[in-house]
């Protein structure tokens, strides 16, 4: 749809800087954006892969959302371990068509979720970066020194925060922050104070963007590359999480690799249970909240002030979608169904046919829905 | 005494939300505690979880929504639920659901609400009483 506009507005291919998250593997473990099987799914992602790399050179494919999975359960290790499984799933099979790793690799980047711990969130990332290096330079044989920079954003955090004594939470992101700073993201999106209770106020956003600005441009956290680096407690978590990812990899390639753990639930079964083991944590107190199970006040009401939605929007949008319904050329629109639907079948790469139906209205539901005919619908394994 | 079976519970996650951290947490604590629970998976329709509560006989409804859309659906729920005949069985809901709408929520007829930062002690005693309540009716 991008591209559509892009076109529309005049725009070359060549021009787009786009970083879609485009990752189906982690939404059959977390987020529940799926409607495909999982083997169709992938190759609908690796479709786009293919299409960024000979159509809009500047695009970021790929996003992996690792950070989803540690958001609901998973810890530092798994979330490294399962974000480069599921990272080299999309590889692997980028490379199966033909594709060059050095092409692919710099195509793929991550998103990460920090806790508050910072020291291990900062050997996390530390970690993540040797491994990524490491494994593709010597098991996916890249060559240009780029494939091996792990390009990450990090942020999240909102499994941490508190309901109770809302502004605490101001607090705890900017300990996700410095764990990232510290451990070397790139780029920076924290959680909102206000985000146990409702989406976003204009206020607290404002709020989670000029933490990050203060620390950097005036605690000056960005001025050195590294800046854990020797230090002996660092050095030693970084060298144990490193261990910890490895073994986790191994364990899913020993279940068959990541798609077939996805398939049989496996990941999600231990996702789940990491979340449930956690929330047991909290509710002892073994794991602090300050405010909330610590030095907490019970009979302190708390609230703020809700973000308000517009109740119109609604109607607006379902107005909007009938009148294109209505312009649109009938005849152009089933046929580009039609095509897309015959790609599918045919294992072409089906971005070129979506990019037809987009341009001529076509909706997501009927595009979705001719591809459902041909892929089927996911069916979630049982997880407990 | 005669034997009585353990409480049935079903989990439903309505609509598109894919947030089911909380219902998985939620379902494994209520296993543990010795209830029968029946988790829809996601994407369920509110048809689809009336049809199952009544199909499999459940002592309360959960349900866990935290796209915002509580009160359409909780509206929607006790009315399908009605219209099945199946008025009797409480529903009771989790999520982030802001606290203006409580009220509004049991006015629809929902039995109890856990939002945002209640413990799973809490929610296991919330949700044990009110399908025991159903039960003896």
């Amino acid at each position: 749809m991008y591209v559509a506009v892009a076109e529309k507005q005049g725009v070359g291919k060549d021009r787009i800087n786009i970083v879609t998250q485009n990752d189906i593997l982690k939404e059959y473990v977390v987020r529940g954006a799926w409607i495909f099987p999982p083997k169709p799914a992938l190759r609908t992602t690796v479709d786009v892969i293919e299409y960024c790399a000979k159509e809009i050179p500047k695009a970021s494919p790929v996003s992996v959302a690792a950070g989803h999975m540690r958001s609901s359960g998973a810890t530092a290790a798994q979330e490294i371990g399962w974000g480069f499984a599921i990272a080299f799933a999309y590889l692997q099979t980028a490379l199966d068509r033909g594709m060059d790793v050095d092409q692919v690799a710099s195509f793929i980047t991550f998103t990460f979720h920090n806790k508050l711990n910072f020291f291990e969130e900062a050997a996390k990332y530390r970690a993540a970066r040797r491994i990524w290096a490491k494994l593709l330079k010597e098991r996916f044989g890249a060559k240009n020194p780029r494939s091996l920079l792990l390009r990450s954003f990090g942020g999240g955090g909102m499994e941490e925060l508190t309901m109770q004594e809302p502004l605490n939470n101001i607090i705890r992101e900017t300990c996700v922050a410095l764990g990232c700073i510290l451990g070397g993201i790139q780029g920076i999106g924290l959680c909102c104070y206000d985000e146990a209770y409702t989406i976003p106020s204009p206020e607290a956003q404002l709020i989670q963007m000029r933490t990050v600005q203060i620390l950097m441009e005036e605690a000056n956290l960005g001025d050195v590359a590294d800046p854990m680096g020797g230090s002996y407690y660092i050095e030693q978590l970084t060298a144990e999480l490193e261990k910890a990812i490895m073994v986790v990899m191994e364990d899913v390639e020993k279940a068959g690799g990541a798609v077939k753990a996805i398939e049989d639930g496996l990941i999600q079964r231990i996702c789940a249970k990491g979340a449930y083991e956690r929330q047991k944590q909290i509710d002892s107190g073994e794991k602090v909240w300050v405010g909330a199970n610590k030095y907490g006040s019970e009979d302190q009401e708390w609230d703020v002030k809700l973000h308000e939605y517009d109740p119109t929007i609604q109607e607006r949008q379902i107005q909007k979608l009938n009148q294109v319904r209505k312009q649109r050329d009938h005849a152009k629109v089933k046929q580009c169904l039609q095509e897309l639907k015959r790609a599918a079948e045919s294992g072409v790469n089906i971005v070129p046919f979506t990019l037809e139906a987009v341009k001529a209205y076509a909706t997501i539901g009927e595009m979705t829905g001719v591809l459902r005919e041909v892929f089927g619908e996911f069916k979630e394994p049982a997880v407990f | 005494m005669s034997q009585r079976r353990p409480l049935r519970v079903l989990i439903g996650k309505p609509g598109l939300d894919g947030h089911d951290v909380g219902a998985k947490i939620v379902s494994m604590a209520l296993r543990d505690k010795g209830m029968e629970v029946i988790y829809t998976g996601l994407h369920s329709t509110v048809e689809q979880i009336a049809q199952i509560a009544l199909q499999e006989d459940v002592d309360v409804i959960g349900l866990s929504i935290l796209s915002g859309a509580h009160l359409p659906i909780a509206q929607k729920l006790i009315r399908k639920l009605q219209e099945k005949g199946a008025s009797d069985v409480p529903v009771v809901m989790g999520g982030v659901i802001p606290k203006k709408d409580i009220p509004v929520l049991k006015q629809y007829g929902v039995a109890e609400v856990c939002p945002f930062s209640t413990s799973l002690t809490q929610v296991v005693e919330t949700v044990s009483k009110i399908a025991s309540t159903r039960k003896r009716t």
